[in-house]
């Protein structure tokens, strides 16, 4: 069984503030973290930082900010640092999805949390958003589902469902993520 | 003087023109053309058909069949009738939504019931499908969505959203809480518990390599393959499909190889029937593929207060809420097997205050109320 887990999102901690950033993200981040721990694991919580820090926040929960662009381009830059990390056996919890995208991470659970592209984007935008969701979907062994939207948004608009549809989860338990069981 | 409306629609009375169709979508025709009859219209419902005809469904409510191709190129000439035969300031209900192809007649609403394009269309009929859906949504006065699925799809997909936001709103399904009664725990025949399946028994457009059984929409090869994980499991279960259609063959065959055909039985039954079948069922199941809306057979099983499991495709994840009035699966088998443990393990659900509340929210008179109201604001009634 493995010691660690490791959640990556888009960001969790002010470290000139020095306080967790409030938001529906951060909280489901924080409270999966708090759940690792409760059934015995050391998490890792890795995200992006103007500056690089490292801060431990509770018992066998400790936050890494690396420093890349804080941008969209930093999704990038942020998945080749963990990457660099050589963590490549360890299971990961993409809590912000879109960053599982740029990296080959073989034991990686994503998890949407809305559709946040709307229509007003601009057309080559969401083309290329479109191709990322695809291999983001097909990338992931599972990907966790905060509602219904997502599913029924890739439904009408990626071919051969038979091959993703049972990779989305609505129901799945965070141990389930550890064990890699389920799905 | 008597008010008239009119109701476009695929499809109501079947080809021989001697019953209606089953389907959630008939069962919404015949009953807002009974709504709006019992208002005082005079009403009548246009089909697309394979001949002329006319009949009266009852008295105030009529029915003409216009020839017309079957398919896609069929709305179109059906669409230039109604233009060339009926009186274009009338107000118009287009129940199938893609009928609305007239430039003259302006005083339309839309019924959306689920979206019914899936990924394996070809790219091109895809293509066309989103310029249809947008003019759709810039031509008519309002839309009428039994799921939020459609909006949040329209949401993500359509730029401007402000210009036509306002004209969707989410009217979800319903059934009529005299017909559909709170059913005591039925008692179980050989100690097995019995699991319904409320639903056609129907294939799907594109099957691939897999068979039309286990591509089911309406999810019953997805419901055989969770009996299978409940066998492994000891756990035997006696299994009713109620539906007409083209997989029914397939389900008795599949029963036969795995030795289950004693415990798997295949019927049909009418609507007012359908309350029997409830009260014989430990477990309703609505695990549907594809297609979906506000299912009328997931919301009778609710106010039957049947435990209900549903998937989370389409409009189910809008009537469900996992433990409280029934349970979500995902689409896999264990998924469904465990989704069916968990209802078998409570005697009813929803009870009490929350099957009353669902009862009043999910039932006919709020759904005549909502539904009523929006067409006389969007069509000036």
């Amino acid at each position: 069984m493995n010691d660690h887990l490791n959640l990556v999102v888009l960001w969790l901690y002010d470290p000139v503030a020095q306080k967790l950033l409030t938001g529906g993200m951060e909280r489901w981040c924080r409270d999966a973290a708090r759940l690792a721990c409760k059934h015995g694991l050391q998490v890792r919580i890795w995200h992006k930082s103007i500056e690089p820090f490292e801060k431990q926040i509770e018992d066998g929960i400790i936050i890494h900010g690396l420093r890349v662009p804080m941008g969209f381009r930093g999704n990038r830059s942020l998945a080749k640092a963990l990457q660099a990390q050589g963590l490549r056996e360890e299971p990961f919890l993409f809590v912000s999805q879109e960053i599982l995208g740029f990296g080959d991470f073989p034991r990686a659970v994503a998890v949407n949390h809305v559709i946040w592209w709307d229509g007003d984007f601009p057309w080559w935008k969401r083309a290329l958003n479109k191709r990322l969701q695809r291999i983001l979907i097909l990338k992931a062994k599972a990907t966790i589902c905060v509602d219904t939207n997502y599913i029924n948004w890739c439904h009408p608009e990626f071919p051969n469902p038979e091959v993703w549809e049972g990779l989305f989860h609505q129901m799945l338990q965070l141990k389930d993520v550890i064990h890699d069981q389920t799905y | 003087m008597t008010k008239h409306i009119n109701i476009a629609s695929l499809r109501l009375y079947d080809y021989e023109h001697s019953s209606l169709f089953t389907g959630g979508m008939e069962r919404w025709i015949r009953d807002i053309a009974f709504l709006l009859r019992d208002k005082g219209y005079d009403v009548t419902v246009y089909q697309k058909d394979i001949c002329n005809f006319e009949k009266n469904l009852t008295d105030g409510v009529k029915v003409k069949g216009i020839k017309c191709p079957a398919n896609w190129l069929g709305n179109r000439t059906f669409s230039k009738w109604l233009e060339n035969n009926t009186n274009t300031r009338d107000p118009f209900v287009y129940v199938s939504m893609e009928l609305a192809l007239s430039q003259r007649i302006r005083r339309a609403v839309g019924v959306q019931h689920g979206v019914f394009w899936e990924g394996d269309f070809p790219y091109y009929k895809k293509w066309l499908n989103r310029i249809l859906q947008k003019q759709l949504i810039k031509k008519l006065n309002g839309i009428i969505c039994v799921d939020t699925i459609y909006i949040n799809w329209c949401h993500a997909e359509y730029s401007n959203r402000a210009s036509w936001e306002h004209k969707l709103a989410y009217i979800p399904n319903y059934a009529d809480p005299e017909l559909f009664c709170v059913m005591s725990e039925p008692a179980t025949i050989d100690n097995l518990p019995t699991i319904l399946f409320p639903r056609r028994a129907t294939g799907t457009r594109y099957p691939g390599k897999y068979s039309m059984l286990e591509r089911s929409s309406r999810g019953a090869g997805l419901f055989l393959k969770a009996l299978e994980v409940l066998e492994r499991e000891n756990l035997q279960v006696r299994a009713i499909f109620a539906g007409r259609g083209p997989v029914q063959n397939d389900i008795v065959e599949w029963a036969r190889k795995h030795v289950m055909v004693d415990r798997i039985s295949v019927t049909e039954v009418s609507l007012d029937k359908m309350p029997n079948l409830y009260s014989q069922a430990n477990v309703a199941v609505v695990p549907s593929l594809e297609r979906e809306g506000t299912s009328l057979s997931a919301i009778e099983s609710i106010m039957c207060g049947v435990p209900t499991v549903v998937s989370h495709i389409g409009g189910l994840g809008n009537i469900v809420i996992d433990g409280l009035n029934g349970f979500i699966c995902d689409l896999t088998p264990e998924s469904l097997a465990n989704a069916i443990k968990r209802a078998l393990a409570v005697r009813r659900l929803p009870t009490g205050q929350t099957l009353e509340l669902f009862r009043k929210n999910l039932g006919k008179p709020r759904w005549e109320h909502q539904v009523f109201s929006h067409l006389s604001k969007w069509l000036h009634l």
